[in-house]
């Protein structure tokens, strides 16, 4: 059991068929989320791409906080409103 | 804004009207920004494209193949699916390449084979030999099955991919992932076969976005503010 344990951690890393170790920031991976979500929106609603970017930037900067919003919210809703409220 | 200013002095804005070409909604559905290559708009197709398919190969890159998945993840699955083609030949290859029947087999013996034997209703979506992804610990192997078929029980043997234990060095052909990878693997995902469902739209109804006219609109409103003012 101890021989097959090894054999099964040294196998190498297999992208797209193994999945990364990033459950220590898994947090960060909402930036280039919203970044792509941004970039693909605003690919097809934007009337000027003169203005592309720019409005790419403002949304993606949208999500983020939107998100980091969110997470405080539920912070104060979680810490101070429900104790408070039961 | 040109519409703006218009419909500001003449009452609520009205929407313009809209077509429909669905060759070009075909098109978007069938590749991600190829709807608006064909209408000719060849920087809005590129930028599509680099979103959805980034969202879509980085849920995959981040989570795996795992995060792909009509059978054990089918309503995440419902949203992926607007990808197109990609979202089920990925579908398609992780069900029928990396997973495999838990079908109960007899080791290989003396001068014999392994054998391994079930029923068709056991190996359906609702029976305990379904296919389901490969854990660590085992391995897939492609092998002779006997195979119960109906209720009179006719043998029929067919190849079908069995798990089987892993020996040294050998392992699941993908890995599942778990938790916030997960999730966060499945949501890059969906969010692309959501975003790309707007990218049909558009495509499909296209003159539901503004167009740009920026000379006529910016001289069209200067005018209109001028009449105004002068009356």
């Amino acid at each position: 059991m101890a021989d097959l344990s090894l054999g099964m951690l040294t196998l190498a890393y297999r992208p797209f068929l193994d999945p990364l170790d990033l459950h220590d920031v898994w947090f960060w991976l909402l930036v280039p989320l919203a970044v792509l979500i941004a970039v693909a929106y605003k690919a097809v609603r934007v009337p000027d791409m003169g203005q592309y970017w720019k409005q790419t930037a403002l949304f993606s900067g949208q999500i983020i906080l939107g998100v980091v919003g969110l997470f405080i919210a539920a912070i104060i809703v979680l810490n101070y409103v429900l104790p408070a409220w039961t | 804004m040109s519409d703006t200013t218009t419909s500001a002095q003449h009452g609520p804005p009205h929407p313009e009207p809209h077509g429909l070409n669905v060759p070009h909604g075909v098109c978007a559905l069938l590749f991600p920004g190829l709807g608006h290559l064909v209408r000719g708009e060849p920087r809005r197709a590129l930028f599509a494209a680099i979103g959805v398919l980034g969202m879509f190969f980085g849920g995959l890159l981040i989570g795996g193949v795992d995060v792909v998945d009509s059978k054990e993840d089918k309503w995440w699955f419902y949203g992926q699916a607007f990808v197109g083609p990609l979202a089920f030949g990925v579908d398609w290859y992780h069900q029928n390449h990396l997973k495999a029947h838990p079908v109960p087999g007899v080791p290989p013996g003396a001068g014999s084979d392994a054998s391994f034997t079930t029923s068709d209703a056991q190996l359906g979506d609702r029976g305990e030999h379904k296919l389901r992804s490969v854990l660590p610990g085992e391995k897939r192997v492609v092998t002779d099955v006997e195979v119960l078929v109906g209720r009179g029980g006719v043998q029929s043997t067919r190849r079908l991919p069995v798990v089987v234990p892993a020996g040294e060095g050998e392992g699941p052909p993908n890995t599942k992932s778990l938790a916030k990878v997960n999730e966060i693997g499945t949501l890059y995902a969906l969010c692309a076969g959501m975003l790309n469902l707007i990218v049909v739209l558009d495509a499909l109804f296209p003159t539901l976005r503004r167009k740009p006219k920026p000379a006529v609109g910016t001289s069209a409103a200067a005018s209109a503010k001028a009449g105004a003012s002068h009356g």
